[in-house]
C-alpha cells in the first residue's frame, strides 16, 4: 500500500469538502484517501464542485470512493472522479442520476468517449453495469487500497500529462528522468 | 564540468551559482513561498547587472524551490505610497531582467503568482513543473499587476487569457498554461532543475555572439514595428557573418566535427 489511509467524510457542502481535501493533501507523502459520507446530495455550487472534483481527479495519490446508500449527483461524480470506487451492498443509484452536472466530462475522462456515450445515452445502467466496465468494484475499500503501490502517484501524473499534452510532449514528460542524472 | 560558484552563502535572499556558463539565480525564501521583498529584488537586480559584465555567463536560469514565487510581499506593497513605489527595488529589478542581454530561462514549480509570474514572464523561456500554478491575483487585493502582468501574457497567450488573468485573478495549472502558450514545456517536478540545467548548458555551448545577437533580435520585436524589426534582424545577421564564430560554425559543419567557438 502507498501509505497510511486518510479518511474524509463528505457531510458538508461542496466548499467544505474542497477545503477538507486541500487540508488532507497537506499531509506529507502520498497516502491514499478514502472518501465516504453523504453521497446522495446534489451538486449545488459550480465553483466549489469543480474545485473538489479537480482535486480528486488530479491528486497524485490514490483516491478511493467509499460508496454506501443512495448515490446522488455527488456520489456519482465522486465515483467517476476517484481512481477506484467501492460499492457497499446497500448502494444504489438515485433517480435522475444521468442529469448529474459534469457527468459527460467525468465519464469521458474516466472511461473514454465510447463508455461515456453508453453511460449518458444508452439503455438504463445499473451499478452492476459500472462494475462490469471497471468503473466500480464490489470489494471493500480496505481490499482495494492494497492495489496501490508507491509508484501509483508517479504513474497518475504521467497519465495526466498524457491526457493534457500533445503526444510528443506527454512522451517527453514521462521520459525526462532518463536524461537527468541529478534530479532536484 | 567547471564549478565556479560565485555565491552560495546561507541566509542570502538569492543563491547564485555559475556552472558551465549557466548562471542560476535561486530565490531563497521558502518560509514565505518565495514572496518577493526588497532584499530579493535588489539581489536579483544586482546579480543581473553583474552577469551582464561577466563573459563567462552565457545563459541565466531563474529558479525558486517548491514554489517559484507566490508574488510580492503583501507587507511591502501595503507600505508603499505612489512616490515610493515608482522608486522601489521592484521597478528596478523588473527593468533589469527585461533589459538583460543574455538568454533567460525561468524554472517554475509550485506557486508562480503576481510578481512571481511577472518575473517568469520577463524571461525568454518558461519551463514549468507539473506542480506549477500561474496567476495574477492582484485584483483580489484592490490593485493591479504592476510589473508586466497586464502586458506580458498577451504575446504568449493572446489577449483573452491576458484579460481573464488580470480581471478575474484566477489560477491556471501547468498543463493549461502549456496549452495556452504561457509556458514552453511541462516536466516532472522532481526533474525540473536538472532538466532546465541541461537545456541551459546546451544553449550556453552555442556560438556566444550568435546567441547574444538572437537575444537582441528577439528584444527588438516589442520595441519596433515588424518591418523595422525585420530590417534590424538583417543588419544583425550581416554583422555576424564577419565573425570568427560564424566562420568556425560553417567550417565545422562542412568538416563534420563539433564547432569550437571563441566568441570572436
Amino acid at each position: 500500500m502507498a501509505g497510511e489511509l486518510l479518511r474524509i467524510v463528505m457531510d458538508g457542502d461542496d466548499a467544505a469538502f474542497a477545503a477538507a481535501l486541500r487540508k488532507a493533501f497537506r499531509t506529507p507523502g502520498a497516502s491514499p484517501v478514502l472518501i465516504g459520507g453523504d453521497l446522495g446530495a446534489l451538486l449545488h455550487d459550480a465553483s466549489s464542485a469543480a474545485a473538489w472534483l479537480t482535486l480528486v481527479v488530479e491528486a497524485p495519490r490514490p483516491m478511493i470512493a467509499d460508496c454506501a446508500g443512495v448515490l446522488g449527483q455527488r456520489g456519482l461524480a465522486l465515483l467517476l472522479a476517484a481512481d477506484v470506487a467501492s460499492l457497499r451492498p446497500d448502494s444504489a443509484l438515485a433517480e435522475g442520476w444521468r442529469d448529474t452536472p459534469g457527468l459527460a466530462a467525468l465519464a469521458v475522462r474516466r472511461g473514454g468517449r465510447k463508455l461515456a456515450r453508453a453511460l449518458l445515452l444508452d439503455a438504463p445502467a445499473t451499478l452492476d453495469d459500472l462494475v462490469v466496465v471497471g468503473l466500480a468494484s464490489r470489494e471493500l475499500p480496505e481490499v482495494l487500497v492494497e492495489r496501490f503501490d508507491a509508484g501509483f502517484g508517479s504513474r497518475k501524473r504521467a497519465l495526466r500529462a498524457a491526457l493534457e499534452l500533445p503526444f510528443a510532449e506527454a512522451l517527453a514528460f514521462d521520459l525526462t528522468g532518463l536524461d537527468e542524472d541529478d534530479a532536484a | 564540468m567547471s564549478d565556479d560558484i560565485l555565491s552560495r552563502r546561507a541566509g542570502a535572499p538569492v543563491l547564485s551559482a555559475v556552472v558551465d556558463g549557466v548562471l542560476t539565480l535561486t530565490i531563497e525564501r521558502p518560509e514565505a513561498r518565495n514572496a518577493l521583498n526588497p532584499e530579493i529584488l535588489s539581489a536579483l537586480s544586482g546579480a543581473m547587472a553583474a552577469a551582464a559584465l561577466d563573459p563567462s555567463v552565457r545563459v541565466i536560469v531563474l529558479a525558486g524551490g517548491a514554489d517559484f514565487s507566490a508574488g510580492a510581499d503583501i507587507d511591502v506593497i501595503a507600505g508603499h505610497n505612489p512616490a515610493s513605489y515608482l522608486a522601489s527595488p521592484t521597478r528596478r529589478a523588473f527593468d533589469a531582467i527585461r533589459a538583460c542581454e543574455k538568454p533567460m530561462i525561468a524554472a517554475v514549480s509550485g506557486y508562480c503568482l503576481g510578481g512571481g509570474c511577472e518575473l517568469a514572464l520577463a524571461c525568454d523561456i518558461i519551463i514549468a513543473a507539473d506542480t506549477a500554478v500561474f496567476g495574477q491575483p492582484e485584483i483580489n487585493l484592490g490593485i493591479i499587476p504592476g510589473a508586466g502582468g497586464t502586458q506580458l501574457w498577451r504575446e504568449r497567450t493572446g489577449s483573452g487569457l491576458q484579460a481573464l488573468a488580470a480581471f478575474e485573478g484566477g489560477l491556471i495549472d501547468a498543463f493549461a498554461a502549456r496549452r495556452s502558450g504561457l509556458v514552453d514545456a511541462v516536466v516532472r517536478a522532481e526533474y525540473l532543475g536538472a532538466h532546465v540545467r541541461r537545456r541551459a548548458r546546451a544553449m550556453a555551448e552555442k556560438a556566444p555572439l550568435a546567441t547574444a545577437t538572437i537575444k537582441a533580435a528577439l528584444r527588438a520585436r516589442g520595441r519596433m514595428s515588424l518591418d523595422a524589426a525585420l530590417a534590424h534582424e538583417v543588419a544583425l545577421m550581416a554583422g555576424l557573418l564577419a565573425t570568427e564564430d560564424a566562420k568556425e560554425g560553417t567550417r565545422a559543419f562542412l568538416e563534420k566535427r563539433p564547432p569550437r567557438y571563441g566568441g570572436r
